[in-house]
């Protein structure tokens, strides 16, 4: 395949040299291990690291200590949420940009590295296992300067210079009481971002190269797609939508994979991409395919919809009612549901088998038992990551199935049976 | 009550593998009465599947906001 003129592996290495530079200008070099704010001897960081006797009970937990199944169900909860950091292992995390607007104090932009795995605050915000919160405002917390800071078991309240203070999520869905909203560059985002880059990659690389010699037998990439699209349109698309479906197609074809490679990200271990796992991002999703469907409806849809021909009049508007919820709330609503806890129940399996290995070895205290964990464990999460990568394919064809079955109702045009 | 969660997860599976086994059990009969349809079929009974799939699904995340 000829190198074409393509600067999509220039802007992919561009995206890459980000993350390298911020993760490396972002490691500060000091290890946190058994971290004990009495013996610091701070200020490495050029500025003021106060170190106030931490609140009860607020204290880092360190040390091994015997397996807790609460303790473990809260980390299997932080693995598969969004964050604003890409924790690889350890204490080696990829810092991402916060971006994050408050009523009283404005746009406030910074790397996640700021809050040096959460010990410490910045601008008045603190992070709770990668995610930023902010204690409420107006009660004293300190702004300006950067304080360490410790959690509750729960992440609900933080304290700071020994007095405690309530925490707030990010706006809009959870009533806003710190009135603030998270616009960050976060992990599902940087998912997407990267799955459409690949896929935009992919895909004009091979339509660049059916341009430029139509009617060539597939090579390469081409090979691998050609065959699949082919399946799709033939046996999905076109008879489905029906003769207007070459409109709809590039849509339903992305909608594919989009999620395939959205999925496919979320099984690599060690990052932890769960962008499909999002109700936020499933629910995207599913409103495009709303949007697609609701403008792509004729006369003869509508018609339908509100007043169904062939029903005693009675019937009419109870039908009304039900197609009018069935079209707005139940299609997107189980577009929604379906891809998220299948991919969320997934992951959630996976997680919990290898907790096999900290169950049986009991947090690294029974090495035989840590060893026998690790045998029983392997076997059942390459079960069921095999699963999943079925799961993968299956839930993106059933949603492009699905938006492709909608559309053709929408846009049918009437058999004049009657 | 403690524990209801987990019941409804373990009938939502229950109802899963009925459905699914239904499907499964339909669609090899008629591949056995019309094998040149088998690739047809067994695309169309994986779809319904994982539409069946789907709604045990739902019942195992309200199992799972009951429990957590």
């Amino acid at each position: 395949m000829a190198k074409s003129t393509s600067k999509y592996p220039f802007i992919l290495t561009l995206f890459i040299a980000f993350f390298v530079a911020g993760t490396v200008l972002a490691q500060d070099g000091h290890d946190h291990n058994g971290h004990d704010h009495a013996g610091h001897s701070g200020s490495d960081h050029g500025h003021t690291h106060s170190h106030a006797a931490p609140c009860d009970g607020y204290e880092h937990k360190t040390g091994v200590r015997d397996f807790n199944q609460a303790e473990y169900n809260e980390t299997v909860l932080n693995h598969i949420s969004d964050a604003n950091e890409i924790h690889v292992v350890g204490n080696f995390s990829i810092p991402l940009p916060c971006i994050l607007y408050a009523k009283d104090k404005g746009v406030d932009a910074f790397l996640s590295s700021k809050f040096h795995h959460g010990h410490d605050s910045y601008k008045g915000y603190v992070s709770f296992h990668g995610n930023v919160k902010r204690p409420m405002p107006g009660t004293g917390f300190p702004q300006d300067e950067s304080v360490a800071v410790s959690f509750n078991m729960d992440g609900s309240k933080v304290c700071a210079n020994g007095k405690t203070y309530e925490l707030t999520e990010a706006g809009a869905l959870t009533g806003n009481p710190g009135k603030w909203y998270d616009f960050s560059i976060s992990k599902a985002v940087v998912a997407m971002l990267l799955a459409s880059f690949l896929l935009l990659f992919i895909f004009s690389r091979m339509a660049s190269r059916y341009k430029r010699a139509p009617g060539e037998s597939p090579k390469g990439m081409q090979a691998v797609f050609e065959p699949l699209i082919v399946f799709l349109t033939d046996n999905v698309i076109k008879p489905i939508v029906g003769p207007k479906y070459i409109k709809y197609s590039p849509f339903l074809l992305t909608i594919f994979f989009f999620i395939v490679a959205l999925n496919l990200m979320g099984l690599i271990p060690g990052f932890g991409f769960n962008a499909t796992g999002n109700l936020a991002i499933t629910l995207a999703l599913a409103l495009v395919t709303l949007v697609v469907y609701l403008f792509s409806g004729n006369k003869h849809y509508w018609g339908h919809m509100l007043w169904m021909p062939g029903l005693p009049v009675l019937m009419k508007p109870i039908m009304a009612v039900i197609e009018f919820f069935s079209n707005f709330l139940i299609k997107p609503g189980t577009l929604t549901l379906r891809l998220f806890a299948n991919i969320t129940g997934g992951h959630i399996v996976i997680l919990s088998l290898v907790g096999l290995i900290f169950i049986f070895g009991n947090n690294g205290q029974s090495i035989g038992g840590g060893a026998l964990g690790a045998v029983v464990s392997t076997i059942f999460v390459l079960f069921m990551n095999v699963l999943e990568l079925l799961v993968a394919f299956l839930q993106a064809f059933i949603f492009m199935t699905l938006a492709s079955v909608y559309i053709g109702q929408a846009v049918e045009e009437p058999h004049h049976e009657h | 009550m403690t524990g209801l969660g987990a019941i409804g997860a373990g009938l939502a599976a229950l109802a899963a593998g009925l459905g699914v086994g239904m499907i499964g059990s339909k669609a090899l009969e008629s591949m056995a009465r019309q094998p040149e349809m088998a690739g047809q079929l067994f695309t169309n009974a994986l779809v319904l599947a994982a539409l069946v799939e789907g709604a045990a699904i739902f019942a195992i995340v309200v199992g799972l906001l009951q429990a957590g």
